[in-house]
C-alpha cells in the first residue's frame, strides 16, 4: 500500500534536513559544537513525529504559501518549522536575516533539492503569502503585519531563559546539576531564547558557580570568536561581579555570582549568571523579563511558583536549548498559527 | 606620598608645571585602589602596574552601575550624568570639587585655542548635570545657550544672536545641534575674526542630515569667519581632546595618554592599529583614571587619535543624543525651526 502522502514528504524532508552542513549554516560556532547543534535539533525531526504532526486539521484549512521570517541568531531556529510545513505540504518561502543568511538559504536549497515547494531569499518581498511566522525582535512583526496586510502573522518576540534550582549538598548530584547547566549555555554559544540569562540558586549558590566553572572549562568545543561588539559588555558584567558578587572566568567562558537584582536581560556567549536566593520572594526580577523557557530542578515552593505564565515551557536543567517536537510554542500551536481558521469560528 | 602632595603634584602638572605623567599615573592608580574599594575590587589579584598601558581600566558602561567613588558618594558636590538615551540608566560620574577639571580643560582649550572670545552663543545643555555644559559655562561664563533638553534647539534664536555679534565668540555646540542649526539657514553670517566654532559628539549614527565633512563645509560656509575645531569628551572622563582643525586627529592633553585595545578582548594594540579607545586621565583623580570608552579609533606614534565611530552594536550614548531625545519629545510641535 501506498503511504500517505504526509508520510511520503516527510521522508524528502529528513532526507533533505541529513544533508545540511552545520559548518557552513554557523560560521559562527565551533564546526564541531555546530554539527552537535544541528544533530541535536534534528534528533526529534522523525518521519513518524513529522508526519504526525501535520494530522489533524481539515486540508481546506491548509494554507497555500506560508513565510517564515527567520533573525539572526540560533541557526537551526527555522529548522522544525520548514520541516512541518513542508511535509504538510504547504508551499513555503524562507525570509533569510540579510545580516548571516546562510543557515536559511541552505536550509531553503536543501528542501527544494528535495523536491520541495521551497523558496529562500534576502529579498523583503513576502507578497502572495496567506500566514507570515516572524522572528525577531518585538516591532518585527508589526512591520511585517503593516507592510504585508494580505498575510496573517504570528510574530515571537524577544524572549529570553532562565534556570530555577535548589543546590544539591552531595557532590556528585552538584556536579551533574553543573554538567546540565553546562549543557545549557554551550550549546549555540548562549544564543537565542532558549539560552539561559540567570541561574536562580537556593543554597550554596558559590559551591555551584564553582562546579558550572569546572564543567565549562571541559567543554569539548572551545567557543567561537566573541563579537567585538561584546567585548566592552563582557568586561563590565565581569567588573560588576567582581564589586557585587564574584567572577570565576576562563579562557572562554565566565561565572558570575550576582545579586537577584542584577538579572540581565540578555546572556553572552558561555557567560553563566548564578543569584543566589533564599526563596521564591527573591525571584521577583525573573517575572520582569519575557520569559520562554525555564529549567527547574527546585521544591515546588521555588520551582513552581504558581505565578509562572503557562505559556512558559518548564524543562530540566540541560534541556533548555533542546526543545520537543511538536510543541507549543510560546503558547501557540506550531501548525495552528498558520491554519486558516475554522468556518464559523 | 600622602594625598595632599599627590593633590599637589597633580595640580602642579596639569597646571604646567613640573611632574611626570607615568609616575603620576602609577601613583594616583595606587592611591585610587587604595581608596575606592569597587576600583579595587574590579582590579582584583592584578599586581600592581610598572607601565600606565597595564592600569586596570574600568568599562565605561560600569557607570551605570556603580559610583566608583573614592570617597562616600553621597558625598559629591557635583554629579554629572550621561544621556542614558538607549539604555534607560544613566552613567553618573560623581566628584568633590571640578578644581582638576576646570584647570585642565581652561589650559587645553587655551593651548589649542589661544585665549578664548569673552562672548558666546552655546547649542549645549546648561543643566546641572552635563558636564558638557560645565565646561562650557567656565570657559565663556555668561555666554547664553539656545539649547534645552525639554525644548530642544532654538534655532531662530540662535541665529539671531550669531548675526548680533559684535565681538569674536564662542560657538560649542553638538554636531547633531549643529545639524539641526545648519537645516534652518537662510544665509551665511559673518562673524567677527577671531570666533571659534567648537563641535562636539558626533553624530552617533543616529538621524543626522549631514556627514561630518558635509557638516565641516556647510559651517564654514555659513559661519565665515570663525574657526571650526573638534572637541572630543566624555561624562566620564575630566579632560579632554581637541582636534583644530576638526577633521585633524584628537591631540590629548599631556596629562591624559589614549591607547587602543583589541574590542573582544581588551589587549593592548600597537600604535597605528584601529581598536577601542581606553583613557588614562590624571585629571580623573575622584573616580578611576582609567577608562575603557566604547568608541573605535586609531592612536598615532605621536598620541594622537583619530575617531572611527562607534564598536558596532554598542548601544549609542552621547551629548548628540540629548538633543534628539529632545527632537522627538518636541517633534509634535516641531523643534528648531523644522517643520514637525
Amino acid at each position: 500500500m501506498k503511504p500517505p502522502p504526509e508520510v511520503l514528504r516527510a521522508r524528502r524532508v529528513v532526507g533533505a534536513l541529513s544533508r545540511l552542513d552545520a559548518a557552513a549554516m554557523a560560521p559562527e560556532l565551533d564546526p564541531g559544537l555546530a554539527r552537535h547543534c544541528l544533530a541535536l535539533a534534528l534528533a526529534p525531526l522523525t518521519v513518524e513525529a513529522l508526519s504526525s504532526a501535520t494530522w489533524g486539521p481539515e486540508p481546506d484549512r491548509l494554507p497555500d504559501a506560508v513565510g517564515i521570517v527567520a533573525a539572526r541568531g540560533v541557526f537551526t531556529a527555522c529548522v522544525e518549522w520548514a520541516a512541518l510545513y513542508a511535509t504538510a505540504g504547504i508551499r513555503l518561502h524562507l525570509k533569510a536575516p540579510a545580516q548571516a543568511p546562510a543557515a536559511v538559504l541552505a536550509l531553503g536549497a536543501a528542501l527544494a533539492g528535495a523536491g520541495l515547494p521551497v523558496t529562500a531569499s534576502v529579498a523583503r518581498d513576502l507578497s502572495g503569502l496567506e500566514a507570515l511566522v516572524v522572528f525577531g525582535g518585538d516591532a518585527a512583526g508589526g512591520e511585517v503585519a503593516a507592510a504585508w496586510p494580505q498575510a496573517r502573522v504570528q510574530a515571537f518576540g524577544h524572549r529570553v531563559s532562565a534556570a530555577l534550582v535548589d543546590v544539591p549538598a552531595r557532590s556528585d548530584a552538584l556536579r551533574a546539576l553543573a554538567e546540565a547547566l553546562a549543557t545549557d549555555h554551550l550549546l549555540y554559544d548562549t544564543q537565542g531564547c532558549m539560552a539561559p540569562v540567570a541561574v536562580m540558586a537556593r543554597g550554596d549558590a558559590d559551591g555551584l558557580a564553582l562546579a558550572l566553572h569546572q564543567a565549562l572549562a571541559a567543554a569539548p568545543w572551545p567557543r567561537g570568536a566573541l563579537d567585538p561588539a561584546l567585548g566592552p559588555e563582557w568586561r563590565r558584567r565581569v567588573g560588576l561581579a567582581r564589586v557585587l558578587g564574584a567572577a570565576w572566568a576562563g579562557p572562554d567562558h565566565a561565572v558570575l555570582r550576582l545579586p537577584p537584582g542584577q538579572v540581565q536581560a540578555a546572556a553572552l556567549p558561555r557567560m553563566a549568571v548564578v543569584h543566589p536566593v533564599e526563596g521564591p520572594e527573591a525571584l521577583g526580577p525573573l517575572w520582569g523579563l519575557p520569559l520562554s523557557s525555564l529549567a527547574v530542578q527546585a521544591g515546588e515552593d521555588l520551582g513552581r511558583p504558581a505565578w509562572i505564565d503557562p505559556a512558559v515551557r518548564i524543562c530540566p536543567p540541560g534541556a533548555l536549548q533542546t526543545p520537543p517536537f511538536p510543541r507549543r510554542h510560546e503558547g501557540v500551536d506550531m501548525l495552528g498559527c498558520v491554519l486558516r481558521p475554522q468556518v464559523g469560528a | 606620598m600622602s594625598t595632599e602632595a599627590l593633590w599637589d603634584a597633580l595640580t602642579a602638572f596639569i597646571g604646567g608645571g613640573p611632574g611626570e605623567f607615568v609616575d603620576l599615573a602609577l601613583r594616583l592608580h595606587a592611591w585610587q585602589r587604595a581608596h575606592n574599594p569597587q576600583y579595587d575590587a574590579i582590579c582584583g589579584d592584578q599586581p600592581a602596574p610598572a607601565r600606565w598601558q597595564d592600569i586596570p581600566t574600568v568599562p565605561v558602561g560600569l557607570f551605570r552601575d556603580l559610583p566608583l567613588t573614592c570617597f562616600p558618594p553621597d558625598q559629591a558636590a557635583v554629579v554629572f550624568r550621561t544621556s542614558g538615551t538607549t539604555v534607560g540608566r544613566r552613567g553618573e560620574h560623581r566628584c568633590r570639587d571640578t578644581a582638576l577639571y576646570d584647570l585642565g580643560a581652561r589650559r587645553n582649550a587655551a593651548h589649542h585655542l589661544g585665549p578664548l572670545p569673552r562672548a558666546g552663543v552655546a547649542l549645549v545643555p546648561y543643566a546641572p548635570d552635563s558636564s558638557l555644559g560645565h565646561m562650557c559655562r567656565d570657559l565663556v561664563p555668561g555666554m547664553p545657550t539656545f539649547f534645552s533638553s525639554e525644548h530642544g534647539v532654538d534655532a531662530a534664536g540662535a541665529w539671531a544672536a550669531l548675526r548680533a555679534a559684535t565681538e569674536p565668540l564662542f560657538v560649542p555646540g553638538t554636531a547633531f545641534a549643529f545639524d539641526l542649526l545648519v537645516s534652518t539657514a537662510t544665509g551665511p553670517v559673518q562673524l567677527p575674526a577671531g570666533s571659534v566654532v567648537m563641535v562636539t559628539g558626533g553624530s552617533k549614527g543616529r538621524a543626522v542630515v549631514l556627514s561630518e565633512p558635509d557638516l565641516d563645509l556647510a559651517l564654514r560656509q555659513l559661519l565665515p569667519g570663525a574657526r571650526i575645531v573638534g572637541e572630543y569628551g566624555m561624562t566620564e572622563l575630566s579632560s579632554q581632546l581637541w582636534a583644530v582643525p576638526w577633521g585633524a586627529p584628537y591631540q590629548p592633553p599631556p596629562w591624559l595618554r589614549v591607547k587602543a585595545v583589541e574590542p573582544a578582548t581588551g589587549e593592548l594594540l600597537p600604535p597605528g592599529q584601529e581598536g577601542l579607545l581606553s583613557f588614562v586621565d590624571l585629571a580623573n583623580r575622584w573616580t578611576v583614571l582609567a577608562i575603557e570608552t566604547q568608541d573605535l579609533g586609531v592612536v598615532g606614534e605621536d598620541g594622537a587619535v583619530t575617531l572611527r565611530g562607534r564598536v558596532a552594536g554598542a548601544p549609542a550614548r552621547g551629548c548628540s543624543l540629548s538633543v534628539e531625545e529632545a527632537l522627538a519629545r518636541a517633534a509634535p510641535a516641531g523643534v528648531g525651526g523644522r517643520p514637525a
